[in-house]
Parts: structure tokens; C-alpha cells; sequence
């Protein structure tokens, strides 16, 4: 009996053993658009809790990155363990693909179901608005998508291309399917000399350098970087701005499914949601207190817009969007 | 130097000696062709059979796309652009050359120093310089309350911007080329002119500029060339006002739509290759046509001596530099040392934490650092290697390959950046034949075309030396009985080791900063430093951008300031700027 104990009880604590080296460790790699700092803040986050996880990281443009993701992926040879991108259009893309891993066990139990995969296969991670930036020193103080059509914006607008951003593509959905205007309000901001072109990144320079005075562009960039002192304002719109849900998502040929699975645990508990608000962003979790500079979520107006529908459109929407603004 | 004409007259042993050696050497001429043709040649054959094979199966298509308003577009941008920026490099490049050569100026190697530094500095940091000298937050220009009102478009975006900053960017090139024509101008052509009583001018005019007239062609065609295959400036200064050009187009279409628009970057490129190839044939052609030896006479030295010519024109050509080369890069330090772009930089604005923190931290910036330094670093370690067997060999063993070799070797480098890119990723896309391995997405694949490259720019100085060294020693080595390896470690490679090294150094140099070849090959983990400041600018981080800008072109100053201050060391002509200005 006595051997039989102790071998039940060497057993168990080999199982354990297995089952714990079988936990979190080995190596990671993220694919993201989150700027550098932030994709290098979160990573350091997610080690700093699982030290034996080494994470390395990969940063582009929604749509480039997702080209170089495509393209590793043809080939057989991507290293992507874990994608984090703007918007959830792409996600439902990659899903209909079978790119991706389901994870029904995730915790998502507080998140709106609003901006939640029903198949479990992304994840929200925060929520990032698309409203108007504009320099501290310009004449008008705009409060609504139309003033952008007005002629003290003349020539004075910038916004992001949604050839390459896909937090600019679901904004120009969201806005022409809520715009009493539809297209039309594109091709007057085209007529009105609005440049379209790049990423949000560019925009807030273009803005804060004083190129020109108004943007369209993600709130978290200007709020930040107003906060550092850069001469920029942001305004919530009174039509409603359109939102991404940044989600995350594992791929489906993930070489280290736990630490995949580890890495989307951590940003969706409410630790990493603070740390998201931390890094100035709007928490997806509706427990954690937004940024300073944010409203309340409760008081932002945002433009529905249904991913699967927008997927459909997407390269129709693309196209249009090059015709208005003489892209190739 | 011919040793075909020189061998009846060499003693029977050497005769005997030489076949011998023929057989001894055969190991290394074969590795070195092999080099050669996989470096150069496989990758072009590559472009040029896929292109044709596109061309073929889908004609329709093809023609479609090419005759595309978008593509007639950038190539008619791109035209313009390089024929624009040629014509400001030949008028300022060909004035400092001229006034290099022409006059006894006091500060004339700082001046061919400085002007030479403004070339290595990465076209895309030149781009981003001038582009913060000159919008509405200019440090400069507000600290002296001229910069244009907030709401001004930053006028180097767009056409006249890119012709600008590329024209002064290859200006140096131009007066390179031009300075090594003048350098060779007979003096005693000048003497006799000035004994007839010409005016320095009419010196200029009548004597100078006519006999190196081949030599200004010949710069008028590199600046076009590298204006076509100029990726750095209309990627900072084209592509956010829509402004494309060929090569920014290929990395657009790529970038965008990843590996399914090889084919259509391939053909784009074959054709970016077509308009580069026309003007690299002809200035080959002029090269071969300039054969007037002037060995023998003494070249032109500076003949305006008066104080009240050469003391304008020193003034003016500081004047110039200050604000065509040290203003913009003071702008991008001052740009670089606030907390985020926009702020006036001021005593309580000042910071150095994009230095010290925020580049440091992250890991991206990090790791784009220790891969230029590797793939720079292999790729001059390499080529230094390589291009001293292939010097040897194409000097004393295959002189007959000569004019196959030499020519094969200067295509990857002739051609622009972008066309070498898409040529590896069309070589490597699919796993390589019997190992069944693929680089494509590895550092490997960036180091491959480095190399293929830059082999050009390491071969020339070596070749130069060995070109010059006596066979005397060598012989009397091969009667003593040393083998081919023993006489090329203890006797060639020790007589040409300055030129091995000086070629390496700019191999390294030229790739430290490179952006072209790897923003199209980079992948997770093999980020350079100019895909990092691509990336920083995208993300709108131009404080961080400014701060690796300057710590990428600091790391080239230094080198070079370093070579500068050695450069007895080296053989003349092995630096450019030495060229530019000869003891």
C-alpha cells in the first residue's frame, strides 16, 4: 500500500511537472500595427508576467503587415504566432480563411457582445475612435464632419488612405454608411482639396507640424502626443465617430498555441486593459477608467458598422475611395 | 600592362612556371566566376525570364498594365524627376568640381570633405532634413521668425522638393566624375593657354570643359541613373502627396498587396531597368571611347591663385553648404531634441530623451541597429575577400574574361536598388533547388543582394592596385617555388591590402544606411535602419525618427571622418572625396 501511495504520488507530481513545462515558455511572435512603443510596452508587459516567454515582434501598417502575413503564409514559412491589428473586418477575412485559431475558452464574459467574434476566434482589445485633429493655431474650431467641408478647411485637410490603414477603411465604411451624405461627403471633401494618403501617423504629423490644419485621425495618437506638449487638439464629432476594436488573434498554425493563448489572456484581463489605459487608450473592458482625456465611453457617439457586411465591401469600398481621391 | 606582349620576352621557366600556375590558380578562377554569375548574373537572368514569361502567358495583361495611366504616370514622374535633378547635380556639382581643381582655395579638403558627406548621407535622412528646414514648424526658420504660417504646405513635398533635394544629393556624384576628368586635363595644356595670355575663364571654357567633355556626359548619365533608381527622397517627399515614381510605385504594390504582385512588380522593374540600362550602355560606351592616355604628362593643378577670385568663391561655397547641407541636418537635431513633433524647441522644450529613452527602449530600434551593423559589416567582409581573388584573377589569369567579368559585375550595381530587390525575391521566392531550403524572409536574402550590390564598389580600388603591381617580386617568389596561395597571402595581399580594406569600408558605408534593396526584402527580425526610420515616420513618431536619423548619419560621419584622418594609409583615389580634391 505504502508503494503504491508512493508511486501514485511520484506519478502525480510527474504529471504536474508535464503539464507545467507543457505551460508557457518558448519563444512568440506578434504581428502588429500598434506604433513601436506601444507594441514594445505591451511585450514587455506580457514578460514581465511570463518571464520564460521571449516575445519578438513585427510592425507595419494594418494592410502591409497583412501583406507580409499573406505572403509567409503562401509560402508556408510565416513565424506569426499571434496577430494584433486594427480592425475586426480583417479578423473576419482571416477567419473565412481558416488563418485562425478558435479559443472558446477565453474570458470575454464583461466585453459588450457588440464587438465580440461569436466563434471566439478574435478578441477586442480596446477601442480606438476615428474623430477630427486639428492644430492648436487654426482659425476654426471644428465640432462636426462637415465643417471639414467648409472653405476655411480648404486645402487644409489630411486623412489616412484606407489602401493602407485599416482603422481608415472602417472609418470611411462607417461614415458613408451613416452620413446622410454617403459618398457624397467624400467626394466633396476631394473637391475640397483633402489629401488622402498613408497612415494615421502621417496625418498627425502633417497636423502637429502645421502642414495642415485639420485631420482625420485615431484619437489616441493626438492625446497623446498633446499631452507631451505637441500643439494638436482632438474632437469627438457630434454625428459620431466610427470605432475598431484593435482585436487579437491566434493563428491557426501557431507553433506555441499555449503562450498564443497566455498572450490574449493578458490582454484581455483587466490587467492588460489598464495597461492599454495606460499607454492612452480607451479600455475595451467597460470596468477599467478610460485615459486622462478620454470621455466616459458612455458619452461617445460611435457609428455602428457590421463587420461581415463590411468585409463583403471592403475592395468595392477600397476602389471607390482611389477613384474619389485619384489613387492607384 | 598587356601581359600577352610581355610574354615571349619573360625566360623559359617563367613560361613554364606560368602554365604551371594556370592550372594552380584554376581553383580560384572557378570560385570566383561561380561568384560572380550567381552574385550578378543568375538574379538579372532571373527578372529578365520572368518578366518575359508574364509578358508571354498573359500579353494582354501585361501590355495593359504597362501602358496603365498609373504606370505612364510614374513614369513620366519619374522622367521628369531624374532629368530635373540631373541638370541641378551637373550645374552644382560641375561648378564645386571646377572650383576645386581650378583654385587655390585654403579650405578646399573640408570643403570636398563635406561635400562628399552629403552623398553618404542616406538619401531618405537628406530627404527628412530638408523637409523640417522647410514646413511650418522649421526649428530654424522660426527661430529666426520666417517660417511659413501653420496651415502652409511644407513646400518640399511634391515635384520641385524632390528635384531639389535629389539634385543636391547627387550633385557630389557628379562632381566626382567631372573631378576625376579634370584631374587628368594635361597641365601642360593650361600652362600653354595662360603663356598665350587666356583669361582663367577662357581657360575654362576653351581648354577644360572640351577636353573633358566625355567625362561631363558621363556624369550627366549617372546622375539620371541614380535619379531613376532614387527610392529614400520621393518615398519622404512623393508618396504622401501622391506623387509616385517607379521604384516608390514597386514598393507600394508590394508593400500593399504582398506576393501577389511580383509578377507586375517584375515587369514594372524590367522596365525601370530598361530606362537605367539605356543611359548605363551609353555612358559604358563613352567610358571605352575615352582612351586618351595622358599617363605621362602631369595632371592639371589649381591655376586661379589671386586672392580676389579664390577668396569670393571659398565664401560662397561655405555660404552654399551651410544651406544646402549643414542647415538641413541642424533642423533634423533640432527636430530630434523635443518631446513630440510640433513643439517650438526651446530651453525648457529641450530634451534628449528620444536619445537616451524612447529609441532605446525599443526593441525594433535595437535590433535594426545590430542588423545593419551585421548584414554592412558580412557584406564588406565578404566582398573585401571576394573582390581580391576576383581583382587576381581577372588581372593575371583571366584577363581574357576580362570583358565579360567586369561588366556583369557592375550590372547589379549600375541598376537601381528596387530591380536588384525584386530580381532576389523572383530567385529566392520558391525554395532553392536540391537543398530545398528558401531565404526568402530571411537575412540571408538581404546579405545576397548586398553583396550582389556592392561588389562593384569594393572590386574597384583592389583592382586599381593589383592592376599596378610589378611581377617582378611575384616571379621571383614562383622561382623560390611558393605556391599560389603562400604568394597571394605573403606578397600580392600585404602590396594591396589598403585598397582591400578602403573597398570594403565603402561597401559598408553605402549599405550601413541602405533603405532600397531592404524595405523590400525585410521580414519579422531583419530590420535595417532605414526600414526602422520608414517605420518610426509612418507611425508618426517624428521626434524618434529625427533622433535615429541623426545617429545613423553620425555613425557614417565618424567613419568617414576616420578614414579621412588616416587616409595616408590608403592608396589615392581609394576615397571619393580624395578624388574629388588630389594631393
Amino acid at each position: 500500500m505504502r508503494e503504491f501511495l508512493r508511486a501514485f504520488v511520484a506519478g502525480a507530481a510527474l504529471l504536474g511537472a508535464v503539464s507545467g513545462a507543457a505551460a508557457v515558455d518558448g519563444t512568440l511572435t506578434l504581428y502588429t500595427s500598434q506604433p513601436n512603443d506601444d507594441a514594445q510596452k505591451t511585450i514587455d508587459a506580457f514578460m514581465a508576467k511570463y518571464p520564460d516567454v521571449d516575445v519578438t515582434f513585427v510592425r507595419d501598417g494594418t494592410t502591409k503587415i497583412m501583406a507580409k502575413l499573406q505572403a509567409e503564409l503562401e509560402a508556408g514559412a510565416s513565424p506569426a504566432d499571434v496577430l494584433l491589428i486594427a480592425d475586426s473586418v480583417t479578423m473576419e477575412g482571416m477567419a473565412r480563411d481558416g488563418r485562425l485559431m478558435a479559443y472558446p475558452e477565453a474570458d470575454v464574459s464583461a466585453y459588450d457582445p457588440a464587438i465580440q467574434d461569436p466563434e471566439r476566434m478574435w478578441f477586442p482589445t480596446k477601442l480606438i475612435t476615428t474623430g477630427i485633429v486639428y492644430n492648436s493655431s487654426a482659425p476654426m474650431k471644428p465640432a462636426s464632419w462637415t465643417d471639414l467641408l467648409k472653405e476655411k478647411a480648404k486645402g487644409q485637410v489630411a486623412m489616412p488612405s484606407p489602401l493602407t490603414s485599416g482603422a481608415a477603411l472602417i472609418h470611411t465604411q462607417a461614415m458613408v454608411g451613416n452620413l446622410e451624405q454617403g459618398w457624397g461627403y467624400y467626394e466633396k471633401l476631394a473637391e475640397n482639396g483633402a489629401q488622402a494618403s498613408g497612415g494615421n501617423g502621417g496625418v498627425l504629423q502633417a497636423v502637429a507640424g502645421g502642414e495642415k490644419l485639420y485631420g482625420m485621425v485615431v484619437e489616441f495618437l493626438p492625446i497623446r502626443e498633446k499631452a507631451k506638449g505637441a500643439p494638436v487638439e482632438f474632437v469627438f464629432p457630434e454625428e459620431g465617430v466610427s470605432a475598431i476594436s484593435e482585436p487579437v488573434a491566434i493563428l491557426a498554425n501557431t507553433k506555441n498555441p499555449e503562450a498564443a493563448k497566455a498572450f490574449v489572456d493578458f490582454l484581455i484581463s483587466t490587467d492588460g486593459q489598464e495597461m492599454a489605459a495606460s499607454q492612452g487608450y480607451m479600455p475595451a473592458h467597460p470596468d477599467v477608467t478610460p485615459p486622462e482625456g478620454f470621455p466616459p465611453l458612455s458619452q461617445i457617439r460611435i457609428m455602428p458598422l457590421d463587420p461581415a457586411e463590411a468585409l463583403s465591401t471592403a475592395e468595392a469600398d477600397k476602389e471607390k475611395f482611389a477613384d474619389i481621391f485619384g489613387q492607384n | 600592362m598587356t601581359s600577352q606582349s610581355g610574354a615571349s620576352a619573360l625566360p623559359f621557366q617563367w613560361q613554364k612556371a606560368d602554365a604551371w600556375s594556370d592550372r594552380e590558380g584554376g581553383a580560384i578562377s572557378v570560385v570566383v566566376i561561380a561568384c560572380v554569375g550567381i552574385l550578378c548574373l543568375i538574379p538579372m537572368v532571373q527578372l529578365v525570364a520572368a518578366a518575359s514569361r508574364v509578358l508571354q502567358t498573359g500579353t494582354a495583361e501585361a501590355v495593359a498594365l504597362l501602358t496603365s495611366a498609373a504606370v505612364l504616370r510614374a513614369t513620366q514622374n519619374t522622367l521628369v524627376i531624374a532629368a530635373g535633378s540631373t541638370a541641378l547635380a551637373l550645374v552644382v556639382g560641375g561648378a564645386v568640381a571646377l572650383a576645386l581643381a581650378t583654385m587655390t582655395l585654403a579650405t578646399r579638403r573640408a570643403l570636398a570633405f563635406l561635400f562628399v558627406l552629403s552623398l553618404m548621407v542616406a538619401p531618405q535622412v537628406s530627404a527628412l532634413a530638408f523637409k523640417t528646414l522647410a514646413g511650418p514648424s522649421s526649428p530654424i526658420l522660426n527661430a529666426v521668425g520666417l517660417a511659413p504660417p501653420p496651415g502652409t504646405a511644407n513646400p518640399m513635398l511634391g515635384f520641385a522638393g524632390i528635384i531639389l533635394v535629389m539634385g543636391l544629393h547627387h550633385a557630389p556624384l557628379v562632381a566626382i566624375t567631372i573631378g576625376s576628368g579634370l584631374a587628368r586635363v594635361p597641365k601642360m595644356l593650361v600652362e600653354a593657354a595662360m603663356l598665350d595670355g587666356a583669361r582663367p575663364a577662357g581657360v575654362v571654357l576653351d581648354v577644360i570643359l572640351p577636353v573633358i567633355r566625355l567625362h561631363i556626359l558621363a556624369a550627366i548619365l549617372l546622375a539620371f541613373v541614380a535619379g531613376v533608381g532614387n527610392f529614400g527622397i520621393p518615398a519622404l517627399l512623393g508618396l504622401p502627396v501622391g506623387v509616385t515614381t517607379l521604384p516608390t510605385m514597386v514598393y507600394r504594390q508590394l508593400a500593399s498587396f504582398g506576393r501577389g504582385a511580383i509578377h507586375d512588380a517584375a515587369l514594372v522593374s524590367l522596365l525601370i531597368a530598361l530606362i537605367a540600362g539605356v543611359a548605363v550602355v551609353a555612358s559604358a560606351w563613352l567610358m571605352s571611347r575615352r582612351n586618351v592616355r595622358t599617363d605621362l604628362e602631369r595632371g592639371m593643378e589649381p591655376f586661379v591663385t589671386s586672392r580676389r577670385a579664390t577668396l569670393p568663391a571659398e565664401i560662397l561655397l561655405w555660404l552654399f553648404f551651410s544651406v544646402t547641407i549643414v542647415l538641413p541636418l541642424v533642423s533634423l537635431v533640432a527636430k530630434s531634441l523635443v518631446p513630440a513633433y510640433g513643439v517650438t524647441l526651446n530651453w525648457k522644450t529641450l530634451t534628449f530623451s528620444q536619445y537616451t529613452g524612447t529609441m532605446w527602449e525599443q526593441a525594433l530600434i535595437r535590433r535594426a541597429f545590430a542588423n545593419s551593423l551585421t548584414y554592412s559589416g558580412s557584406a564588406a567582409a565578404i566582398l573585401a575577400l571576394l573582390s581580391f581573388l576576383l581583382a587576381y584573377c581577372v588581372d593575371r589569369r583571366l584577363s581574357w574574361a576580362r570583358m565579360i567579368l567586369l561588366p556583369v559585375v557592375e550590372m547589379p550595381y549600375a541598376l537601381p536598388g528596387v530591380v536588384v530587390a525584386i530580381a532576389c525575391i523572383l530567385l529566392f521566392l520558391n525554395p532553392l533547388p536540391v537543398l530545398g531550403v528558401t531565404i526568402y524572409g530571411t537575412a540571408w536574402i538581404i546579405l545576397f543582394a548586398y553583396l550582389a550590390s556592392f561588389l562593384a564598389i569594393a572590386l574597384k580600388p583592389v583592382l586599381a592596385a593589383v592592376s599596378t603591381l610589378e611581377r617582378d617580386v611575384e616571379e621571383a617568389a614562383l622561382i623560390d617555388g611558393a605556391g599560389i596561395v603562400r604568394r597571394m597571402r605573403t606578397i600580392i595581399l600585404p602590396l594591396v591590402l589598403p585598397s582591400v580594406v578602403a573597398g570594403g569600408l565603402m561597401v559598408f558605408l553605402l549599405a550601413f544606411n541602405e533603405l532600397t534593396i531592404s524595405a523590400l526584402l525585410w521580414s519579422a527580425g531583419t530590420e535595417t535602419l532605414g526600414v526602422a526610420l520608414l517605420n518610426l515616420e509612418d507611425a508618426g513618431l517624428g521626434a524618434e525618427s529625427a533622433a535615429l536619423a541623426i545617429v545613423a548619419t553620425s555613425v557614417v560621419a565618424a567613419l568617414m571622418l576616420a578614414l579621412e584622418t588616416s587616409s595616408r594609409l590608403f592608396p589615392q583615389n581609394a576615397l571619393p572625396w580624395r578624388q574629388l580634391c588630389p594631393d
